[in-house]
């Protein structure tokens, strides 16, 4: 099952692949955004995954909002950071942050006699998350294009191939070897988007049916929380605020 | 004479800057009591009984009017395309934004019902702006905590006013603006087309 999980992200890979490549870039004064070059295919995209979102994610998550008890759905989201903590640990020691890479290893331990559903640390300072796109960056590596990924929703061409290695490369597979393993570890993905989509309930439906433009709005969402994430990418460098940039420019007119 | 001199202008230097450093504290001080104030004000409103929907609409713009610069966040969601509208596309934009800005306000007051909000810091952005940081809690326990930061607008001849909320890195009025420019880029540039979404916009509220 997992190997066919893989050969779907691996499908989906060169299906955008063969998407993008059909597709002409737009030039850079016809686009809404300079980051967008394949706006044109890209909105399509995003329509088809806001219908798949209509018709099966949004009353999927809602009725899990309203079946699972506040503290199950907690236990859930618990359960889904934690999966995510070797990533984590791994990016972070890539990137040379090393205590946010050991808080990641004493969390993941800890929280571990509970598979993650029971927060058990009681610190309260919790790792950061860090994933291949983000030690991309660290890398300099190009952000490349936009791009709106069927079913994944849109980012950068780097954050995408960083999400492509994380799975690919997640190191709990070696800890969940065998036919219950795999399971468990195919289960993860879905039961993580629903239950991100539950948590995020209100403010993605806010996005998707009180936008002027949902499309528009949903990529600048994406690169200021990007533009967050990887506003700490070397420790102590103190890196300018996108947003206050914008500010400093209207205030000097 | 020189004597003189050397002893005076450190002494001023130092009256200088503890009265500059006195007043950029009073500045961040404003800046932290206006947001606390505004959050006590909408804990307030959101909590009150309204007749109908004419009445709790009344209260959002009475919000509006009271502790944010509507002027500021008009001008600037409408990005560099506002220097090139007319004037009758600016009085047109002007009175939809406001329209649809505290018509979503209005119908989302209740995802605010028993939050508690407090200032935990403000630092200085340049002369013109201050961001206030505070946290946002939910007692019941339901949602986590998030981080919530104001941007206040403190221009030197005019009262403070919020020009932005900023949720998790994720600042609305920036949103808002790359919304609005794509909207016109998209259509070759025309503001009139913005004007047309939020017609619509206002239509379905």
């Amino acid at each position: 099952m997992r190997r066919q999980l893989r050969a779907l992200t691996t499908l989906t890979m060169i299906l955008c692949a063969a998407c993008l490549g059909a597709c002409t870039s737009l030039p850079v004064d016809e686009r809404s955004d300079a980051r967008d070059p394949y706006e044109e295919t890209n909105r399509k995209i995003f329509a088809f995954n806001m219908a798949a979102d209509s018709y099966v994610l949004e009353p999927v998550a809602s009725g899990y909002r309203s079946a699972a008890p506040q503290p199950v759905q907690t236990a859930v989201s618990n359960h889904v950071n934690w999966v995510s903590l070797p990533s984590t640990a791994v990016n972070s020691t890539l990137q040379g942050k090393f205590e946010n890479a050991a808080l990641a290893v004493l969390h993941f331990a800890v929280n571990g006699l509970t598979l993650g559903f029971a927060n058990l640390t009681e610190d309260d300072v919790q790792p950061t998350q860090e994933d291949f796109g983000q030690t991309l960056a660290a890398a300099n590596v190009p952000e490349g294009a936009y791009i709106e990924v069927p079913l994944l929703g849109g980012q950068s061409v780097r954050a995408f191939s960083g999400r492509v290695v994380d799975f690919v490369l997640n190191p709990l597979s070696a800890l969940q070897a065998g036919q219950v393993g795999e399971t468990v570890q195919t289960a993860q993905m879905p039961v993580g988007i629903v239950s991100t989509r539950a948590q995020y309930f209100d403010q993605i439906n806010e996005v998707k049916y009180n936008s002027l433009d949902p499309y528009a709005r949903t990529r600048s969402v994406y690169y200021q929380r990007r533009e967050g994430l990887l506003s700490d990418r070397l420790p102590g460098q103190i890196v300018a605020d996108a947003n206050d940039d914008a500010f400093d420019e209207f205030f000097g007119d | 004479m020189g004597a003189i001199l050397r002893f005076v202008m450190p002494v001023l230097a130092a009256l200088w800057l503890s009265s500059t450093s006195a007043q950029a504290d009073a500045r961040l001080e404003t800046a932290k009591s206006l947001v606390s104030d505004m959050a006590i004000a909408v804990k307030e409103a959101v909590e009150a009984d309204y007749a109908d929907e004419a009445a709790r609409l009344a209260a959002v713009n009475d919000l509006l009017d009271r502790y944010f610069d509507f002027e500021g966040i008009t001008r600037f969601s409408a990005g560099r395309y506002w220097r090139a509208a007319t004037e009758a596309e600016k009085a047109d934009y002007t009175h939809l934004f406001r329209t649809v800005l505290t018509g979503l306000a209005a119908r989302q007051f209740d995802q605010l019902k028993g939050l508690d909000y407090t200032v935990t810091d403000a630092v200085s952005k340049g002369d013109r702006l201050v961001l206030v940081t505070g946290t946002m809690s939910d007692p019941s326990g339901t949602n986590p905590d998030a981080i919530v930061s104001w941007r206040v607008a403190t221009p030197a001849d005019k009262e403070q006013r919020i020009i932005d909320v900023e949720i998790e890195n994720i600042s609305m009025l920036i949103t808002q603006q790359q919304e609005n420019t794509a909207i016109i880029r998209k259509n070759g540039g025309q503001f009139s087309a913005l004007i047309d979404v939020l017609k619509k916009s206002a239509q379905d509220l």
